[in-house]
């Protein structure tokens, strides 16, 4: 398995403990991602900034929020225990408490998921709503805790002083399968500071905006989308369109991702062949091709009251 | 009144709060670090800098006037890095500042120190070839050190680094009159062409002597860059 695939794994174990211990619905579906992952992704972000989310409703609600150190024994350093006579260096002082192997088997669920919220999520009367969904390649400003909005999380306090020996895959271990092994303190390839500017990055600093931002486009897709009458109050569910936003501002490639039916598929396609430039994502300071994924709601009683 | 004027002037510099923040040089972010730069989930972050020139250096593109890398802010730096932050606290994690010689900016990490709060681990990937009051001003903000020292012996130190180690030999004394040295995993690395097992042995049992005890014995892989 791809490293990539490992952290994914781990990480969303550490997700599903975190839930757990916080009483906090979770669940996920299948993932459909089949590029190569990078350990996280932009429905891997959402469940995260869905976990905040839920912990400070817990915060705010004066309940306890279990946190601090709940998986600190998954992940155990590989700052290595060798001795000098072991010159080959393959002898470790310990292993890590729970392999990726050992998660794997303890979890179904499949790496790169999407999140509960996008499955289970009830529209709204009235809602095209885009931030409520995990849109490809968000990591949105709304999705991140601002300074002043940082959650507290108690009993936080780090143990500086712990004496416990080390233990792990050491460099001097390493296989020559770089997707299998990172050394310790080196910088990957693929963690640049300069964007790319061929690149159509996942996660960016800075997400494309439509102009005049979120509500301007649920009116625009409001006064645009023609609605076959004939599927009114029949039909209740979303159309996905996926595209990106180039360094223009254009919406480039787009493409249905989760249809419903061909008629509803082309006329989402063709709404968004309408859009308007967006102000083009910025990533490191500079503008970059972003994706980005709007769903469209077909349910027509929530359009009533945006259209005019 | 003279005086007086100067004094003010002086107390004005100190808290005004148009004073300059410090940057730093950054040649990467690197997150969801998983068991190889410390404890839990940590995100790597490497500065651009280091006084040594080692053979073998792992991070090539920390060194020279190369435009691969990005001014921060410890507040901009903040920002980036605490989107991690739920993973960071549930698993024991953090940051780990490598680089590059992390060492050589103490007043960025110490800033970062007050933004996150003692929740997250700082830990820091250092030579110690760097002045003590940079030790001495890190060693209350951060949790674990991880020291490559390459070899105590000053002539393979020199042949490999470019650089005298008497400043990493002070630094490691200072540690030890700290109390510090089970918060330092001291890494003693087998130097292809440049030590052998009876040097590392040397520097191992020097370093026991000043009351080091984690001890991470590894072999430099040869890389071409």
């Amino acid at each position: 398995m791809a490293r990539g695939k490992q952290t994914c794994k781990i990480l969303k174990e550490i997700r599903r403990q975190i839930a757990e211990a916080n009483d906090i619905e979770f669940a996920t579906s299948e993932c459909r991602y089949r590029g190569d992952c990078l350990g996280t992704c932009p429905k891997c972000e959402a469940e995260v900034r869905y976990l905040e989310q839920q912990l400070r409703a817990r915060t705010l609600a004066g309940k306890a929020v279990a946190l601090a150190g709940i998986s600190a024994g998954m992940i155990a350093f590989s700052g290595c225990g060798g001795t000098s006579s072991n010159q080959s260096n393959v002898t470790l002082q310990g292993e890590p408490e729970a392999t990726v192997e050992q998660i794997e088997m303890a979890d179904t669920i499949d790496e790169g998921e999407l999140p509960v919220i996008e499955d289970t999520a009830v529209i709204k009367k009235g809602e095209i709503d885009v931030s409520a969904f995990p849109v490809v390649g968000e990591v949105s400003e709304e999705s991140y805790p601002l300074v002043d909005e940082r959650p507290v999380f108690p009993g936080n306090e780090s143990d500086s002083n712990s004496s416990k020996k080390v233990d792990g895959i050491k460099e001097c271990a390493v296989v020559n399968d770089p997707n299998l092994v990172v050394t310790q303190g080196e910088m990957p390839d693929e963690c640049p500071t300069m964007p790319d500017e061929n690149k159509i990055y996942f996660a960016v600093e800075q997400l494309p905006e439509f102009p005049g931002g979120q509500t301007a486009m649920m009116k625009f897709i409001c006064d645009n989308l023609k609605y076959p009458e004939e599927m009114i109050n029949d039909f209740q569910g979303r159309v996905v369109v996926k595209f990106y936003i180039d360094t223009l501002g254009h919406v480039c490639a787009p493409e249905i991702v989760k249809g419903r039916d061909s008629a509803l598929d082309r006329e989402a396609l063709r709404v968004v062949g309408l859009f308007p430039d967006f102000i083009p994502a910025q990533h490191l300071g500079k503008k970059v091709n972003a994706w980005f994924t709007l769903p469209i709601s077909f349910k027509y009683s929530d359009y009533i009251d945006y259209c005019d | 009144m003279y005086i007086f004027v100067i004094i003010t002037f002086d107390k004005w510099l100190n808290v005004s709060p148009l004073m300059e923040k410090e940057q730093a040089k950054i040649i990467g972010v690197a997150r969801h670090r998983l068991a190889s730069d410390g404890d839990g989930v940590t995100t790597l972050v490497a500065f651009h800098g280091c006084l040594l020139r080692c053979r073998y250096c792992l991070n090539p593109q920390s060194l020279g006037d190369g435009a691969r890398f990005r001014d921060y802010t410890a507040e901009s730096l903040f920002d980036e890095v605490r989107i991690d932050e739920l993973y960071f606290l549930a698993t024991g994690g953090g940051v780990t500042f490598g680089g590059g010689e992390p060492c050589l900016r103490p007043g960025f990490i110490r800033r970062f120190r007050e933004l996150c709060g003692d929740g997250w681990q700082i830990n820091l990937e250092t030579s110690l070839n760097v002045p003590a009051n940079n030790i001495e001003s890190l060693l209350p903000v951060v949790n674990t050190l991880i020291i490559d020292i390459k070899d105590l012996n000053p002539g393979i130190y020199s042949n490999y680094t470019g650089q005298d180690n008497s400043q990493v030999l002070s630094n490691l004394r200072l540690i030890a009159d700290s109390g510090r040295q089970n918060d330092c995993i001291v890494r003693i690395p087998l130097i292809p062409e440049f030590n052998t097992d009876a040097d590392r042995d040397a520097s191992q049992a020097t370093l026991e002597k000043l009351g080091f005890t984690r001890f991470d014995l590894f072999t430099y892989q040869i890389r071409k860059h």
